[in-house]
């Protein structure tokens, strides 16, 4: 994981790097904002970004915009000895607003969960057609359709069916149910729930504007997952 | 003629059919309630077109009940998303008024000296969807509120409107039609006159009970609104006064140090430094989020809460800029933590703790949890009940706001936590 540490104070960032080097490899340091800015300007980039806020030149919260409109991927640490800029945070998608003196225990509880998610498994799954075989990856799955007992997989490479089905859907999806971004709707449907981008009276909507019609009477188990998925720190917030 | 006569009948009860669509909310979804109304329709037309060309239009209008109504209030019972007095009240008024149109547009043809059925014929090309137009862009919306918001009552209506459609339809074809009876025609046309004005009534009484009940709810946001921003002047003011009084201190706290350290007291001088931090720290505004009404309710429910001794934890990630309204949206946040409150004050001091979250991706979702003493009881419609402790009230209000929003509330209860949760479309 490459972490970077950017802080004014010299002693803090010293200091902040020492912990950070206890756990993780050797993090970039920046004692202003410009150089940081430039680094990434060249095609640097970090997994986390650890942010003083206050800062004579520019302020964190300023750097993490400008960072974010480079490169959106990176997780923003804050560190602040105020709480003034915490709601600014939010703005720039902060992973988290990280008090001073900083915890050794706190920031390296962040930094594993970060870690964590950078290195989830995504394995991809065989999916056995009548004219191949093809290797899917779970988060480029929409959703999947049972239908006359064939499933029918709708992926961001498009729709595959699958050979018929000799036991019941359910447990066909087992594999797909027990990661957390899966969730059964009805007898029929098996949905990625991080891939819907809304859930209206009858149907859901995905990311890339298809949407599906569902049976009435799974909507509400639907909706409870799909908002227990994200409220839940499950998904991935953009 | 009487092809005029039967071509009118198909074009009401297709236009009915619309009506019904127009008027009422389904299971379904809309594509489907087309595909199921037109599979429903054509047999329906086939069957009384028949009965019409076989048996006449008296014996028609005398078996309406068998050959259409009844079937089509089955039919739509099954689609409909309400199944109480609300679709039997909907159904009756539906029918009322088609069958006022319907038999006005008949005497109408008897009035004027035109060739039979012909005025008849272009009355009801022009009127019938005059009717649905005006339903849909005049009734439809307030009309479903009103059955959002009001849930009790639709039954007495539903049979009020049920007397009126029998007495009518009655009175125009037994025991023959009503031209053979023109003494009964006065009669007929206050019947008509009575049914258009009492759902008229009814309609009028239930929005302005809606409107009522909506402006009480605007009200209680003001007032919550207008005493948080004048507590927040007062304390903006607080501060005002403690960073001047701190920007004149400044000068006396540098020199205080400076003699300090010249003479070697680095530890009363590091104590004095401690003591001036905690004092600035006393200036601070806290904020909650970037919306300033959310923030304003917030502020005042987390006071109240720090004030019972109650721990919050919040997470707050709720943009400036909301896609619904802030002001209806803060009315559901102050019940929720009104509620929360409420239960929480009840356990002892160290159990007093009230987590809430809210993220704005996908969509705005809210949490609130708490942990409660009690026995939580459920309504039939899956609502904690008012009158319990740790539900407290409110979530009638809150199921209201789902309702009109396309939001929708959970409600858990797990290992001693009561959580709901809050999801915008």
């Amino acid at each position: 994981m490459k972490i970077c540490i950017c802080d004014d104070d010299k002693r803090d960032l010293t200091a902040l790097r020492a912990v950070v080097r206890q756990r993780y490899s050797e993090p970039a340091c920046f004692d202003n904002p410009k150089g940081l800015l430039d680094e990434v300007a060249d095609g640097l980039r970090f997994d986390v970004y650890i942010l003083d806020v206050v800062m004579p030149d520019m302020n964190g919260i300023h750097l993490a915009r400008l960072l974010r409109s480079m490169d959106g991927a990176g997780r923003i640490i804050f560190l602040t000895s105020s709480c003034d800029y915490a709601v600014d945070s939010y703005e720039v998608g902060a992973f988290y607003y990280l008090m001073k003196p900083v915890q050794r225990e706190k920031l390296f509880a962040l930094l594993d969960e970060i870690d964590t998610g950078i290195t989830a498994p995504d394995t991809p799954i065989c999916v056995h057609t009548r004219e191949r075989d093809i290797m899917v990856k779970p988060n480029d799955i929409d959703y999947i359709e049972s239908m006359m007992r064939f499933p029918n997989y709708h992926t961001a490479q498009g729709t595959f069916t699958g050979l018929m089905l000799h036991r019941s859907f359910k447990d066909e999806m087992a594999p797909l149910l027990a990661l957390p971004a899966f969730c059964l709707c009805g007898a029929s449907f098996v949905l990625n729930l991080s891939h819907i981008s809304s859930i209206g009276k009858f149907d859901a909507t995905f990311h890339g504007g298809q949407s599906v019609t569902l049976p009435r009477s799974a909507l509400p188990k639907l909706r409870t997952a799909w908002t227990d998925y994200w409220m839940d720190g499950e998904g991935f917030q953009k | 003629m009487t092809i005029l006569r039967d071509l009118s009948v198909i074009w009401a009860m297709i236009n009915i059919a619309i009506f019904f669509l127009v008027l009422m909310e389904f299971r379904v979804p809309m594509k489907r309630l087309i595909v199921y109304s037109v599979l429903y329709m054509i047999p329906l037309i086939a069957i009384n077109l028949w009965f019409l060309l076989t048996f006449g239009p008296t014996k028609m209008a005398q078996s309406l009940f068998f050959i259409m109504l009844l079937p089509t209030v089955i039919f739509y019972f099954f689609l409909s998303k309400y199944r109480d007095g609300r679709f039997l009240y909907s159904f009756f008024l539906i029918s009322d008024l088609n069958a006022d149109l319907t038999m006005l547009t008949y005497l109408l043809d008897l009035a004027v000296p035109a060739p039979r059925y012909l005025v008849m014929f272009l009355s009801r090309l022009f009127l019938f969807p005059l009717l649905n137009i005006y339903a849909y862009r005049r009734l439809r919306r307030p009309y479903l509120l009103v059955q959002h918001s009001v849930d009790r009552g639709w039954g007495a209506f539903a049979v009020a409107a049920a007397l009126f459609d029998i007495l009518a339809v009655r009175l125009f074809s037994r025991p023959d039609m009503i031209e053979n009876r023109p003494d009964d025609l006065v009669l007929l046309l206050i019947v008509i006159a009575l049914t258009l004005l009492t759902n008229w009534y009814i309609f009028s009484a239930l929005n302005a009970q809606r409107k009522l009940h909506e402006m009480h709810e605007r009200e209680a946001v003001f007032l919550i609104q207008t005493s948080q921003l004048q507590l927040r002047i007062e304390e903006s003011n607080r501060m005002k006064s403690l960073l001047a009084i701190e920007r004149h201190d400044l000068r006396h706290r540098m020199h205080a140090l400076y003699t300090m350290l010249l003479d070697g007291r680095v530890k009363d001088a590091l104590a004095y430094l401690q003591k001036s931090d905690e004092q600035i720290a006393d200036t601070q505004l806290s904020h909650w989020c970037k919306n300033t009404v959310l923030d304003a309710i917030f502020s005042y429910y987390f006071t109240q809460a720090k004030n019972r001794s109650i721990k919050i934890e919040a997470d707050l990630n709720i943009p400036e800029q909301l896609e619904t309204d802030a002001t209806e949206l803060s009315t559901v946040f102050a019940n929720v933590l009104e509620n929360a409150i409420h239960a929480v004050e009840a356990l002892p001091e160290e159990r007093r703790v009230i987590r809430c979250k809210c993220i704005r991706h996908p969509k705005l979702m809210f949490r609130v949890s708490n942990p409660y003493c009690g026995e939580i009881k459920w309504s039939a419609d899956g609502l904690p009940l008012p009158a319990d402790k740790p539900a407290g009230t409110g979530s009638r209000s809150i199921a209201a706001y789902c309702e009109r929003h396309g939001a929708w509330c959970d409600y858990k209860v797990r290992d001693g936590w009561f959580t709901i949760q809050l999801t915008q479309p």
